[in-house]
């Protein structure tokens, strides 16, 4: 009985303490963050391909002004249809809802090309705002989505990300670290996993922060271009302002492989092929 | 300059600036007709099967077979069709990267003095089917995988078996694809298949002479091109002697050129237009290598005189 | 002898054949010698064929001992690679001919009635191993008849049973089987023949070839007289194939132009071996010029560099079976259509207007073909004439008749 009653007391204070963290994890984003989170499958359409994002806030925010430009870096290998290598800056227009419908956002590749998608939500006092870093694979030859090209990018306050040069691997991938440097040292910076608050981490004194997200069962097992968004969050209360910054994370290429499985596949392979050579060489007459 | 001297030189000319090009900007687009693999890091140009597979030909679905995407796709087909129009055969004999890698391990088979397996002639009649056979994986696959009938990583399919993704990559110090990836079944499935086949590809490389040639969609993408190229091979049967030269240094074992004896046209499927029956070939002009009507190259005596044939 | 002075008929015949063969050999190297174009490179290769009948002295010269082969189907480079020097034995000596008269049919080939004669002769001739391509009948009989005279000639033969289908589906396979029985054969008496030593071979016989192409060229320009290529080639196999090339390519380096005005004629047919050059010789003086050849015992003394790619012992050998076979334009050959593909062919080159058939008296395998392709020949607008003939220079003046008639269609370029 006295054991009964010991589960019961222990598993009301483990309940009460999910409870408080949950409660501090509400007090976490409590200063309503706002990051860019990809809705849809990329579409393949006359235009381009087409990219859909939309902000992702709490319900019942409203938004006083928004502003969104994107910069476009040809990759690498691109064999760019835009007919420039330098990155290009363009503004998108995006118009403030009325009512709580969502806010979408849709970008038009048609090329291979790093996307830094800069997004300023204003609401009230407050600011927020949304970067999103992604490669796009364009596949055609028109990309007009009527974003207006500008000269300069707005100078606002934002995180700058830097991701860790693959060569030529644009994706980020799981199992890699994703490093971001900020101007912001020693902050807080709260990492959020498909929407889900996973850890917080902090970054050092001149304000590189690093995370490497775990290989995602769920991605292995979806298709290769299965993907999930990472973002990471930055309070500055004192600015009235949140930042953050959208990545998305595919499956990694080499996350799930051996080696020494395939070393093993390719001798057994080599070793029947050579067998068989041998063994039909027996009928050989010519000695 | 004798003209296996050139072929080797532009052999190792194509292999330096389609494998490593890349790293110094070269970028020669999705439409390369022979084995410059994509999964080589810093490569100068795409294989076409890959954009075939992809996102320029089976790969977009048919829900985009319309519009400007049908355009793009219809654009790099054409650029395709014009590079194998202008060259033909030769970017299977002259500038393949992975032609090349078949004729090294020959060559090391030749420096020991192992004898070359010879596939049977009704063998090798079959096993002509096979690239066509592969052709129609290449067509049939990745419409289903974009429309999501099947797995998604079934995308690029040929690429999964393909042996050039292997072992080119390890030219440029790339061994992720030499692994077993247990990401799911089918990433599982492609990439023990392609160790499977990278295994048989090394072993029929080294005891047959362009072994992979045989099974190679590209080649019979080509092939089917024919019409359209002008570069040939063609024979004066009044000429041949039927001495069998050109039967025995055919990396690829054809009869046809040695047999013939009435028609002109002896560029066949399997022909990779490396030059070597012209130029082996003793009776003055039976064998040349014509652009349209231009003859580029044409066998004589003095140069099969020439010809030194042990290495 | 039987008595004081008093020869036996043999005897006397003998006396009569040595007699008769060096002045035979004297006379055609006195009109070698004094010929216009005559120049000191030739020297070697006419004191090379003053010998050509003695094999001691091939062996003496080379160093290694000889294995004599009839016709041209047995690879040579085997031959050498297992240590021997390969000695083609034939014979264009008319009192050769002559002195087998009694121990020959009547209608044999001119050339092994010769080379039965000089067996008969000289019994040093007799000794050593006999390779024999089974090509026309007279071959198949031939060591036969050698041996009425001779009972241990015919266990001293190594028989190459030539298949005569060319394109046939086994005909290939078949010959690689008897090349390697050669091989084994000739391993019995010599030594191994490894990849080693028969890609060696290859590659001296390529030179040696390549050398012979050269002056076939020269040939072909007016550069140099039919007759001193066909003394060349004829010389191959009786010295060191080194020396031999070296001394090809010497005459190649020293060029002295001939005959441009002639009419320009390809010769066919059956073999003309030294000394018997008189259709050689007939030919220049009524005004044509031999620019090529597909006689076996000239341009064909070798069938040429064999290609190959494979290197190893296999690949060399059936690279040599198949050059040596599918190459071969003899008539004994069943399916030997693209023969007249040669003489076409080298048109293009050498620009001949008339193609001169020889037959000697009783080769019935070219005497065959001939009709054929003289056909074809003429359909292709060439002119062509069949000379029949054998060793004897009775014939000459009617020859020459013939000729002279026949070039004044031909002609004569400017």
């Amino acid at each position: 009985m006295k054991i009964r009653i010991t589960i019961l007391v222990l598993a009301v204070v483990l309940l009460s303490l999910h409870k408080t963290q949950a409660f501090a994890l509400s007090e976490g984003i409590r200063s309503e963050p706002v990051w860019w989170s990809f809705t849809g499958q990329e579409k393949t359409s006359d235009g381009g391909t087409v990219i859909s994002l939309s902000p992702v806030y709490p319900d019942g925010m409203r938004f006083d002004d928004i502003e969104v430009v994107y910069i476009s870096t040809p990759g690498k290998n691109s064999d760019s249809s835009r007919g420039s290598d330098k990155p290009e800056i363009y503004r998108k227009k995006v118009e403030r809802p009325a009512d709580a419908s969502p806010i979408n956002v849709q970008i038009y590749s048609g090329r291979t090309e790093l996307i830094d998608l800069r997004g300023r939500f204003s609401s009230g006092e407050r600011v927020c705002y949304a970067q999103c870093i992604f490669s796009c694979y364009g596949k055609s030859g028109l990309t007009d989505d009527g974003s207006e090209r500008i000269s300069d990018a707005p100078a606002w306050r934002s995180a700058l990300l830097r991701m860790d040069d693959r060569k030529f691997f644009y994706r980020a991938q799981t199992g890699e670290t994703i490093t971001v440097a900020s101007d912001i040292p020693d902050v807080s910076v709260d990492v959020f996993n498909d929407g889900d608050f996973v850890l917080e981490i902090r970054s050092d004194a001149s304000g590189v922060f690093a995370y490497t997200p775990p290989h995602d069962k769920s991605l292995a097992s979806a298709g290769y271009s299965a993907k999930k968004d990472i973002v990471f969050g930055i309070d500055l209360p004192e600015e009235a302002a949140y930042l953050s910054v959208s990545i998305p994370v595919y499956r990694a290429f080499y996350g799930n492989t051996s080696l020494a499985g395939g070393l093993s596949v390719l001798a057994a392979s080599v070793s029947g092929t050579l067998c068989f050579v041998i063994l039909r060489s027996r009928r050989f007459r010519w000695r | 300059m004798r003209l296996s001297r050139l072929r080797h030189t532009v052999q190792y000319a194509s292999f330096l600036a389609l494998m490593y090009g890349g790293r110094f900007g070269l970028r020669l687009g999705s439409a390369v007709p022979c084995f410059s693999c994509p999964y080589v890091p810093g490569c100068g140009g795409y294989c076409y099967l890959m954009g075939l597979q992809g996102y320029i030909g089976f790969g977009m679905s048919f829900a985009v077979a319309k519009g400007i995407g049908l355009l793009h796709a219809l654009a790099y087909f054409t650029l395709f069709v014009v590079l194998v129009a202008v060259f033909g055969k030769l970017w299977c004999g002259w500038i393949c990267p992975f032609g090349l890698i078949q004729d090294w391990f020959s060559s090391v088979r030749r420096f020991f003095g192992i004898r070359e397996r010879v596939i049977p002639f009704e063998t090798k009649q079959r096993l002509a089917y096979v690239k066509y056979g592969l052709l129609v994986y290449i067509a049939v696959i990745p419409p289903l995988a974009t429309a999501g009938l099947i797995h998604q990583d079934f995308y690029l399919p040929f690429c999964g078996i393909c042996p050039g993704k292997s072992i080119l990559p390890l030219f440029a110090g790339e061994t992720s694809y030499m692994t077993l990836n247990f990401d799911n079944a089918v990433s599982l499935g492609f990439s023990a298949a392609l160790l499977m086949t990278t295994g048989i590809a090394l072993v029929g490389m080294f005891f047959k002479e362009r072994f992979f040639c045989i099974f190679c969609p590209m080649l019979a993408l080509i092939h089917m091109l024919k019409p359209l190229t002008a570069l040939r091979l063609i024979k004066a049967p009044s000429s041949c002697t039927g001495c069998g030269n050109c039967r025995r240094v055919c990396p690829m074992d054809i009869e046809t050129v040695h047999r013939e004896k009435t028609s002109r046209d002896v560029q066949s499927e399997e022909c990779l237009d490396c030059g070597r029956c012209v130029e082996s070939c003793p009776s003055g002009g039976a064998l040349g290598i014509y652009f349209s009507k231009l003859k580029l190259f044409a066998s004589s005596r003095a140069c099969a005189a020439e010809t030194r044939k042990i290495r | 002898m039987t008595g004081d002075n008093v020869l036996s008929r043999e005897e006397r015949f003998l006396k009569k054949f040595s007699a008769g063969a060096e002045a035979e050999t004297r006379k055609i190297v006195s009109a070698l010698r004094t010929r216009l174009d005559y120049s000191r490179e030739f020297d070697y290769f006419i004191e090379l064929a003053e010998t050509c009948g003695d094999a001691e002295a091939v062996s003496c010269r080379t160093g290694r001992r000889t294995v004599n082969l009839l016709c041209v189907q047995a690879p040579v480079e085997m031959v050498h690679a297992a240590g021997f020097q390969p000695f083609r034995v034939w014979s264009g000596s008319s009192a050769a001919s002559r002195f087998s008269l009694a121990a020959a049919p009547a209608l044999m080939c001119p050339m092994l009635k010769a080379l039965l004669g000089s067996l008969r002769a000289n019994e040093g001739a007799r000794d050593g191993n006999w390779i024999i391509p089974t090509t026309c009948d007279w071959v198949i009989k031939f060591p036969e008849m050698a041996s009425y005279e001779c009972p241990s000639f015919l266990p001293r033969v190594f028989w190459l049973e030539l298949p005569h289908l060319k394109d046939g589906p086994n005909g290939g396979e078949k010959w690689l089987d008897e090349i390697y029985r050669f091989k084994k054969y000739l391993e019995s008496m010599g030594e191994k023949i490894d990849r080693h030593s028969i890609a060696e071979s290859i590659e001296l016989y390529r030179e040696a070839w390549s050398a012979l192409t050269k002056i076939s060229r020269m040939r072909g320009c007016g550069l140099l007289a039919n007759v001193w290529f066909a003394l060349i080639a004829g010389t191959m196999f009786l010295d060191d194939v080194r020396k031999w090339t070296a001394a090809v390519l010497n005459v190649a380096a020293s060029s002295t132009a001939a005959y441009r005005n002639n009419a320009r004629v390809f010769l066919a047919g059956s073999p003309i071996v030294f000394p018997n050059f008189k259709l050689h010789l007939l030919l220049e003086e009524t005004g044509m010029s031999v620019v090529a050849d597909d006689l076996c015992s000239s341009e064909r003394i070798i069938p040429g560099a064999a290609a190959f790619e494979d290197t190893s012992e296999f690949g060399l050998m059936s690279a040599l079976a198949e050059r040596y076979h599918r190459a071969c334009l003899c008539p004994t050959f069943i399916d030997n259509d693209r023969r007249v593909n040669n003489i076409l062919g080298q048109r293009a080159e050498t620009n001949f207007s008339g193609v001169v058939f020889h037959v000697l008296k009783g080769c019935h395998p070219y005497d065959i073909e001939g009709m054929g392709l003289e056909r074809t020949i003429k359909d292709r607008g060439l002119r062509f004439i069949r000379i029949e003939t054998d060793y004897m220079p009775e014939d000459e003046r009617n020859l020459s008749s013939r000729l002279e008639a026949y070039r004044c269609t031909l002609p004569t370029p400017q």
